[in-house]
């Protein structure tokens, strides 16, 4: 019975192992129909939500190459880019995101290295969709030990540089959601370094996702034309 | 010293900025910013209000007018302008 039970969960990772890069090749295709895209990034969102669930970390970690395991991380932003306008692609790949950060904590060590070394990443590359950047950005400060802070030492204007971003309308709602979280954040940080407590009427809160109040969501859902004046 | 990292890029930009961007900060930023934390917002009025009086520049004063605005909307500050009605 023993027997068994190893031998089948062999064959599972074996499977799991064996089904990575046809899954990632698959959801790089940006020249497919929207529905075979979204088959492809729902089939590779469901294996990473099977190798976070997986105990084989080692074998998980020594059977994605370095260059594959940056492919991967790169997926949201590339593949965001040559889906800009697919509601349902993009929330897909938040999803994806987030699974590769779990996936990363649970098979690589220097997890905490990688994570801001990503960050880094993510407010250097100017050529990413503000919207994408700004999602990711939020999302990074969050899980980061003092990330909010790494962020305002890695990029000094990075406060100035987004509210000059506002300018345009189309991605001013993201923009401005992006600012007050890190600004929260940071503010999270400040009182957990000086232990000091700070109240307000309504109390701070960080919103985060669904979270986020109905009218404010209501804003960042509203589709503003495009004005770089 | 929260205060300190959003304050001076936030007047900075308003300063720089046009009617246009200032309404998209309006709309976007300041109003998030006070849902989240309201005690810090009143805290950057009284600060700027603070370094009006002290320098005697009123280069903030637009970010200090849009600022009351938006405390008035969000009912941090009581409305004490005259309606219009009454100046007719």
């Amino acid at each position: 019975m023993s027997h068994f039970c190893i031998s089948s969960k062999s064959r599972s990772l074996d499977t799991l192992l064996k089904s990575f890069h046809p899954a990632l090749t698959a959801a790089l295709r940006a020249d497919k129909s929207l529905e075979w895209q979204l088959a492809a990034l729902d089939a590779l969102s469901i294996w990473l939500l099977r190798a976070t669930r997986s105990t084989y970390h080692a074998q998980i970690a020594s059977h994605i190459s370095p260059s594959d395991w940056d492919v991967l991380v790169d997926l949201t932003w590339t593949r965001w880019a040559s889906a800009p306008n697919a509601n349902a692609i993009q929330k897909l790949l938040k999803e994806i995101f987030s699974k590769i950060l779990t996936l990363q904590r649970n098979i690589y060590s220097d997890w905490n290295k990688r994570e801001v070394a990503l960050l880094e990443r993510v407010a250097q590359i100017h050529s990413m969709d503000m919207k994408v950047q700004c999602y990711l950005t939020e999302v990074l400060v969050r899980r980061i030990t003092n990330g909010a802070k790494k962020l305002l030492e890695l990029q000094e204007y990075w406060i100035r540089t987004m509210l000059r971003e506002m300018k345009d309308s189309g991605t001013g709602p993201a923009v401005g959601k992006c600012i007050v979280s890190v600004l929260m954040a940071r503010r999270a940080e400040l009182i957990a370094d000086h232990n000091e407590v700070e109240c307000s009427e309504s109390g701070s809160r960080t919103y985060i996702g669904a979270e986020w109040p109905r009218d404010v969501v209501g804003d960042l859902e509203e589709t503003a034309p495009s004005n770089n004046q | 010293m929260w205060l300190e990292t959003w304050k001076k890029p936030l007047l900075q930009t308003i300063n720089e900025s046009d009617e246009y961007h200032i309404r998209l900060l309006n709309k976007y930023f300041l109003p998030f910013l006070s849902k989240e934390c309201p005690h810090a917002f009143t805290d950057l009025i009284q600060s700027m209000a603070n370094e009006i009086l002290e320098t005697k520049q009123t280069t903030s004063l637009q970010a200090l007018m849009l600022c009351f605005n938006i405390a008035r909307r969000e009912k941090l500050l009581p409305d004490d302008r005259i309606p219009f009605a009454l100046l007719i």
